[in-house]
């Protein structure tokens, strides 16, 4: 265990930069989830926190020594791989005791913690078999004791569910939290899927295109966004946003849509009347009632214990969360009232959360 | 005409076709076979003889007379040491190539420039130099330019069998705490073995029967196997007997080496083509 810190990071490749200076602060035992769409620079950092890519400039620091120039080898780390990387000349028993063999454990110690690793993961009855006689899920599994088994101050997980099947996915998230909870290892764990991010993490990370957008709890997270990115990306659905222009006269202040249609807000907002604004609202926080905002319905989806509804408000399509178990009906008009305590507001210029 | 017979009738086309062409390719080998165990009476006989009383007088002669077994040791020694060592130099060279250095376009055209060059063209600088540090007639020229001349091609064969790994195994070995040494002989090597198997078939194939470089540049000491034949033409004719039993010696090994290998030297060929 472990506290990692990343100091300034930047990384390019060539002349292309792909990486814009991060700076991140882990804690000891932390559970921190880098999430964001392919290609923002998530995957990259993790692999520059294990020494697999190099740093362009900034530093890196596992347990307060900066790792910048030091192998993989010299990190104490263990990472987890999407594809699992399993070597597929050993069997389950020796996947996992070769980090052991190569530090020249002894071998009844190696056996020893290969068990105890074996027990923890269910693997037991698998260890003579090699990868190709195992499904999905135990590849995972074994990948996962591969990495535990060594003890490490810091696990390093490369989108290590995506590969399975919605089912198994889920199951193995929740072993992965009980895991984590037992053994309190620092862990980076780098995602795309913000679900998996929401469940698993202590803090997120949420990146775009090599920047950090936020860092946060997750409820903190889904609660203040600070921006219009982050507030469309973590939640699902996600976050309603729509247009307008803060209207404040002597009246109550509220959002005037571009069809003129009103949006109530909670108070009055710290910008000058007349800016463009994005108005943000998640689904489950339209309230449907006898009276509110006017909305068309164009699409209803139930999903069983909800159903979502695609409905126009103002000149935006907006998404619905319903529990009252009727059918809608395509070109119905229904009545949303937003929950002025949950209402996000953001700049339209800048993006940035406003109130 | 129903569909069946004619399917039936390209299939005896092919078939003929086939035999015809077994016949071509094993015609030549099997007449040499049989003449190197055939009295030269006997091999000049019109119409040709197909069954006659075998003799080993031809191999008699060739070890008696010849100490054919010298020139054999020369091949073994050249080829042997060629084979280990252009694999202990392709091995981490195709490796790297294909996994550590990721710029490594411009060196992997740049070694293929030497296989370019016809051996023929170089022969005469070659034979120069020899002579000027005095090692004409020694195994290191022999085995110096067969290593030269046989690791462009090795690196390249090897590099399409290392490709086919996934990188994430050379990772995931760099994090469990191996070298890179450690990952080319822990990991990858194990993975590639049949590449490496398949390389060294064709190194010693190349090899054992290289000619031009063993004729200008050994001598009576490093002779190889493939310089005897030369031997057998002449002034008073041609010894069919004893040059074709050389050339059954000669190509023997080879043939029982492609055999035993014929598994790996398939996927050498066929590399990449399947998935």
């Amino acid at each position: 265990m472990a506290p990692v810190s990343v100091r300034s990071i930047r990384k390019a490749y060539g002349s292309h930069p792909v990486i814009h200076g991060v700076d991140l602060e882990i804690a000891d035992g932390e559970f921190v989830v880098l999430v964001g769409p392919s290609g923002c620079g998530k995957s990259t950092l993790l692999r520059m926190i294990a020494g697999l890519e190099d740093i362009t400039s900034g530093a890196i620091a596992i347990d307060g020594r900066v790792v910048n120039d030091a192998a993989p080898r010299d990190r104490d780390i263990a990472m987890v791989f999407q594809n699992y990387a399993l070597y597929p000349h050993m069997n389950v028993a020796q996947n996992m005791g070769f980090s052991l063999k190569l530090k020249k454990a002894d071998p009844a110690a190696i056996t020893t913690r290969v068990n105890r690793a074996a027990d923890i993961l269910s693997l037991r009855p698998l260890l003579e078999r090699y990868p190709r006689e195992l499904s999905g899920g135990q590849r995972q599994r074994v990948a996962m004791g591969r990495a535990i088994v060594r003890d490490p101050k810091v696990f390093l997980f490369d989108e290590p569910l995506s590969n399975l099947d919605a089912k198994l996915r889920v199951g193995m998230r929740a072993e992965m939290k009980s895991l984590h909870q037992r053994l309190k290892t620092t862990t980076v764990y780098v995602t795309h899927d913000q679900i998996e991010a929401m469940t698993l993490a202590d803090k997120i990370v949420v990146m775009h295109d090599g920047v950090v957008q936020q860092i946060g709890a997750p409820m903190e997270l889904y609660d203040r966004p600070a921006n219009t990115f982050v507030a469309s990306f973590i939640g699902s659905p996600s976050m309603n946003l729509i247009e307008g222009v803060y209207t404040a006269g002597d009246g109550e202040a509220f959002i005037k849509a571009d069809d003129g249609t009103g949006l109530p807000i909670a108070g009055r907002l710290n910008v000058p009347a007349g800016e463009r604004v994005i108005y943000g609202i998640r689904p489950e926080d339209l309230v449907a009632g006898t009276n509110g905002l006017p909305a068309e319905v164009l699409v209803f989806e139930p999903t069983g214990a909800e159903a979502h509804v695609i409905a126009r408000i103002a000149t935006s399509n907006v998404v619905v969360v319903l529990r009252d178990r009727r059918a809608y009906q395509p070109g119905e008009t229904i009545y949303v009232q937003p929950d002025l305590s949950r209402v996000h507001l953001f700049s339209k210029s800048s993006g940035k959360r406003i109130g | 005409m129903t569909s069946k017979s004619r399917s039936l009738i390209s299939k005896c086309v092919i078939t003929a076709f086939c035999g015809l062409l077994v016949l071509v390719y094993l015609f030549p080998y099997t007449w040499m076979v049989m003449t190197a165990f055939r009295s030269p009476v006997d091999s000049f006989e019109r119409p040709p003889k197909f069954f006659f009383q075998p003799t080993l007088d031809g191999v008699r002669y060739l070890f008696e007379v010849v100490e054919f077994n010298g020139y054999l040791i020369s091949s073994t020694i050249v080829t042997l040491v060629t084979v280990l060592a252009t694999i202990v130099i392709a091995v981490p060279a195709a490796y790297a190539v294909a996994h550590v250095e990721k710029n490594s376009k411009s060196f992997l055209i740049f070694i293929l420039v030497a296989r370019m060059i016809p051996g023929i063209a170089i022969v005469v600088p070659v034979y120069l130099l020899a002579s000027q540090f005095r090692l004409l007639d020694t195994y290191q020229v022999l085995v110096l330019m067969n290593i030269a001349f046989n690791l462009p091609f090795a690196i390249w064969l090897l590099r399409s069998f290392f490709i086919e790994v996934h990188p994430g195994l050379r990772e995931a070995a760099l994090v469990d705490g191996c070298s890179e040494v450690q990952v080319l002989t822990l990991v990858m090597s194990p993975l590639v073995l049949g590449g490496i198997m398949a390389t060294a078939v064709f190194v010693f194939i190349a090899v054992w029967n290289e000619f031009l470089f063993a004729l200008v540049l050994s001598g009576p000491h490093t002779a190889t196997a493939p310089i005897a034949v030369l031997g057998f033409r002449t002034a008073f004719g041609i010894q069919w007997d004893s040059m074709s039993a050389a050339a059954f010696l000669i190509s023997a090994p080879v043939i029982v080496f492609a055999f035993i290998m014929q598994r790996y030297l398939v996927q050498g060929l066929t590399m990449g083509s399947i998935k």
